[in-house]
């Protein structure tokens, strides 16, 4: 307890008039003890791994002194600058195709009479829970220069000795990042656009402005920001992304910045201190970026200042309806009906060589994942395993953090609530880094256990919770537990007599809000696992190579579809949750 | 049932004082308000009162214990303080006799006991009917019955209410005007109601301590506010009184502008001391063009409007001043109109002017 009222924080913000003694007895134990455990795991989550890859990547790798030689090498070394450049040049594509594909496909189905609109929705958001990297396999299997079945397809239709298409390359990883990433401008995009007011669009037409003219005058100007934090969010995908580089780039001995971190580690021997270093250029990209992405984002809160919505009028289209609709399915198709259908056909596939045909069908390769292969059959559990756990860890955590800084129990609000946002701007590579550094050495030796990824993946998805779990608590009146103080319940019945019901359902969508996250995360656990501790995830990533493809389809449908059973329950879960605040939670 | 004694009350929030030491002795079953606008540091004595904050300096006592002072405080749990809530704070998740029950549940009561309590509680503000209901499903009146019989159902030594008017409309509020007064009447628990407004504080309690920037202006009964105002921040704040600002020259006389005028002095002022004129806007009288020069000011006419039995009209006087008149309907005044504007001596109070705005 006197550990906690003698931090440094606790001493600055302390006013002078207070002796400690006095400041002693005024926290109460049982609350002293609730901010010593939160602020030691923030501290060990965070602070720690961070402070690991600062320290090392100022150390050398061969002579382990200090010294600033991994930071020249970054700005000189050519094989490290120009992945750096193909990052750049990934994540810049990205975005702007993010952003033409997305943008106008968000106001066909927010703001026009397209036909087939909520298909188009449903499915660009099944595109972004689908993970990018089990696209990339499909995409392998349709696009792969000699095996790929639209090659096949093009060969056999135009008698062309040459392949369409080769995913292997910058154009192949740039359009199959970039049809995952589409999903993030459309959203905020499309939300941007239903919360509108269309008084505001009325306005202008009841000054003489045509339907057009109004478009490009008041609604595109109004939804600028969004579009704006749609490209930063999709370039920031774009640094970030690991797998489907990996999947698709490295073939072509193409390296960007997180597969040149894996490499790092991987080769032998691994430059650790090097890596640690890399990983700060791609730290300081994400956080700038994010912090734009924030202040657009700030703007963007006045012009959606709207009232009530009267539901917006729809422009109508004419004969654009279908070009229109074929348009908005482009995403649709390429990122999920082709890819799903490969990877469904193949994992049904004897040997998917072979072709199609009834002969050719086997439910072989999903008994083996599932049941024959001891190792398939621990990653599942694993990857379930470590999900429910990071989950429950990631939501417990953000909860306490979140009730502390809502209700001002401690005085250093701002530095709780900022450390567990922090993780937000940290790409899943520079975590992995980070744990490694951090938990592989005393006194934590956590390598090989089920910990340290549990614990990599409670900090990386800990900024989900709170967020979550700060909403609910802001809609939840301080006075409901004072109420229940003044008639004798002391701070933790009343906690636990009524905040803690009236968290109960929300805190269940938001601990499947980050479960479906860990269960599909490849960056955050690609250095931090052994052959006893693989999940879903890696065990895809690592047999890419082995050419086992049956297998790896077999997983990824499995994957697919436990993550898809999930959003449903989430999205089920959080409707019956808002029902629920509408008459209940007085203002 | 507690007589309440608060000494010396200071509390600053970060070096900002919001209380800046009030006394206060509060008779045991005295239903007394705090009367102030916003900020006037009337909700941070409630929060003080209830044991949610600790006071900076000063001390808070029921009867012979010791509740608050800047060593300690007896957490809210212990203080057998009932509080309702100008947001009602009705748990949404729990019906309307799991409400009233919660704080029965928590004094070992036998079940015997608890259901006998429990329906008292609720027929003491009507609440039978609606026993099994949740909050979601009342209106917002009922939810204030709730919160009130759920503060009353443990049998609280000092009751305190937080604003518990202000959210409901007109009809509702002068409905549990009547309510609060009769259940105290009832019950006879000291009780503290907090209230921005006058109609509240005057036609429920027995005792109102008007509060202005962290201090307390006066107390008093309600009726002696109202006729014999100690300054003039009450006599504005209470009545709607016109104030005209100026300098005392004794015995009642004020000079402002150049112009003498004339007042009753109802309390002790120096001559010299700062003193304002004090009038209600319907004891002023007004005539058009110009008129006797005793006790009187020339203004024009700023804005007029129609409220069915009066027309309240602003007329401006002097270069900052201006003085809100209310003349019967019929009477015709429209803007920019010259007029005179009369002070009888005999309504013209002369109070010490409060801390300039």
């Amino acid at each position: 307890m006197s550990a906690v009222a003698s931090t440094p924080v606790e001493r600055m913000n302390a006013s002078p008039a207070f002796t400690l003694g006095q400041r002693l007895r005024h926290l109460h134990p049982g609350k002293a003890m609730v901010v010593a455990v939160v602020l030691v795991l923030l501290a060990l989550l965070i602070v720690y791994p961070f402070g690991w890859v600062i320290s090392n990547s100022l150390q050398d790798d061969a002579t382990q002194a200090w010294s600033v030689a991994n930071y020249m090498r970054i700005f000189s070394e050519r094989e490290l600058i120009r992945p750096v450049l193909n990052s750049l040049l990934l994540a810049a594509a990205v975005g702007i195709l993010s952003v033409l594909l997305g943008a106008p496909a968000a106001w066909l189905v927010a703001r026009s009479d397209m036909p087939a609109r909520g298909l188009v929705r449903s499915l660009t958001i099944a595109a972004f829970v689908t993970p990018s990297f089990v696209g990339a396999t499909a995409w392998i299997l349709l696009a792969a220069p000699n095996s790929g079945w639209l090659n096949n397809l093009w060969r056999a239709s135009a008698g062309s000795d040459t392949a369409l298409f080769n995913i292997y390359s910058m154009t192949g990883t740039i359009f199959v990042s970039a049809i995952y990433t589409v999903p993030f401008t459309f959203t905020i995009v499309s939300s941007a656009l239903e919360s509108m007011a269309v008084e505001l669009e009325d306005a202008a037409t009841t000054l003489g402005s045509g339907t057009w003219h109004t478009m490009f005058s008041v609604t595109l100007p109004l939804a600028l920001p969004s579009i704006l934090a749609g490209f930063i969010l999709s370039f920031i995908q774009g640094v970030t992304l690991f797998g489907v580089p990996a999947f698709l780039l490295a073939p072509a001995r193409t390296q960007v910045v997180t597969t040149k971190l894996a490499e790092l580690y991987q080769q032998f021997p691994p430059q650790l201190n090097l890596a640690a270093a890399y990983c700060i250029p791609l730290l300081l990209m994400t956080a700038t970026l994010f912090f734009a992405r924030r202040r657009l984002l700030g703007r963007k809160r006045y012009t959606m200042i709207s009232g009530k919505s009267r539901g917006s009028r729809r422009v109508a289209l004419g004969r654009w309806r279908w070009p229109a609709l074929a348009f908005a399915l482009f995403v649709p198709v390429t990122a999920i009906v082709l890819p799903y259908a490969a990877l469904l056909l193949v994992s049904l596939s004897k040997a998917w060589g072979r072709g199609l045909g009834l002969d050719n069908l086997t439910l072989a390769w999903y008994q083996r994942v599932l049941v024959g292969n001891v190792e398939t059959r621990t990653a599942i559990v694993n990857s379930f395993t470590f999900a429910i756990a990071g989950a429950t860890a990631c939501v417990l955590l953000g909860t306490v953090v979140a009730y502390l800084v809502e209700r001002r129990a401690v005085r250093a609000a701002s530095l709780f609530s900022g450390l567990a946002t922090l993780p937000i701007v940290v790409p899943g590579v520079v975590l992995s880094v980070g744990f490694f550094a951090a938990f592989t050495k005393p006194p934590f030796q956590l390598y090989g256990t089920a910990w340290i990824l549990i614990a990599a993946f409670t900090a990386a998805f800990l900024p989900i919770a709170f967020a979550q779990a700060g909403a609910l608590i802001k809609g939840i009146s301080p006075d409901l537990e004072r109420v229940a103080r003044s008639l004798g319940a002391s701070e933790a019945l009343a906690f636990r007599e009524i905040t803690a019901p009236l968290l109960r359902n929300g805190l269940i969508a938001a601990w499947l809000l980050v479960f479906i996250p860990i269960i599909r995360e490849l960056s955050v656990a690609v250095f931090l696992i052994t052959s006893s501790t693989n999940v879903m995830t890696t065990m895809i990533y690592n047999a890419k190579d082995g050419g086992d493809y049956e297998a790896l389809c077999a997983m990824s449908v499995l994957l697919i579809l436990s993550t898809l059973a999930l959003v449903g329950i989430a999205q089920l879960a959080t409707r019956n949750t808002a029902r629920g605040a509408v008459g209940g939670i007085p203002a | 049932m507690s007589r309440i004694r608060i000494e010396k009350l200071r509390k600053d929030y970060g070096g900002q004082p919001a209380l800046r030491g009030i006394d206060l002795d509060i008779a045991n079953g005295a239903l007394l308000a705090l009367l102030g606008p916003s900020g006037c540091g009337k909700s941070t004595t409630l929060q003080l009162l209830a044991g949610f904050e600790e006071p900076t300096e000063g001390a808070i006592w029921a009867d012979d214990q010791l509740l608050s002072s800047p060593r300690g405080s007896v957490p809210p749990e212990r203080r057998g303080v009932s509080l309702v809530f100008q947001n009602y704070a009705v748990w949404p998740h729990k019906t309307v006799a799991e409400n009233v029950a919660f704080g029965l549940k928590l004094q070992k009561l036998t079940a015997g006991e608890l259901r006998v309590r429990l329906d008292e509680a609720l027929q003491a503000v009507h609440l039978t009917s609606l026993r099994d209901r949740y909050p979601a499903e009342l209106s917002g009146g009922q939810q204030q019955r709730v919160a009130l019989a759920r503060a009353l159902a443990v049998r609280p030594r000092i009751l305190l209410l937080d604003e518990p008017l202000s959210n409901l409309d007109t009809h509702l509020r002068e409905e549990m005007r009547f309510e609060i007064r009769r259940v105290h009447e009832l019950l006879g628990i000291t009780t503290v109601l907090v209230t921005h407004d006058q109609a509240d504080a005057l036609s429920t309690a027995d005792v109102v301590a008007v509060m202005n920037a962290g201090r307390i202006e006066q107390v008093g009964t309600p009726q002696e506010l109202y006729a014999k105002p100690g300054n003039a921040f009450v006599a504005t704040f209470i009545g709607c009184n016109n104030e005209l600002r100026g300098t005392h020259l004794g015995g009642g006389r004020v000079r402002l502008d150049g112009r003498e005028f004339q007042g009753l002095l109802t309390q002790e002022l120096d001559v010299g001391a700062a003193a304002s004129i004090c009038i209600r806007p319907s004891k002023v009288l007004l005539q058009q063009g110009t008129g006797p020069d005793n006790n009187s000011v020339a203004g024009q006419v700023v804005r007029a409007s129609y409220v069915g039995e009066y027309s309240d009209v602003l007329v401006s006087v002097g270069s900052d001043q201006t003085l809100r008149v209310n003349v019967s309907a019929g009477t015709p005044v429209s803007v920019g109109d010259r007029v005179t504007l009369c002070l009888p001596v005999e309504q013209c109070q002369v109070l010490a002017s409060g801390a300039a705005e």
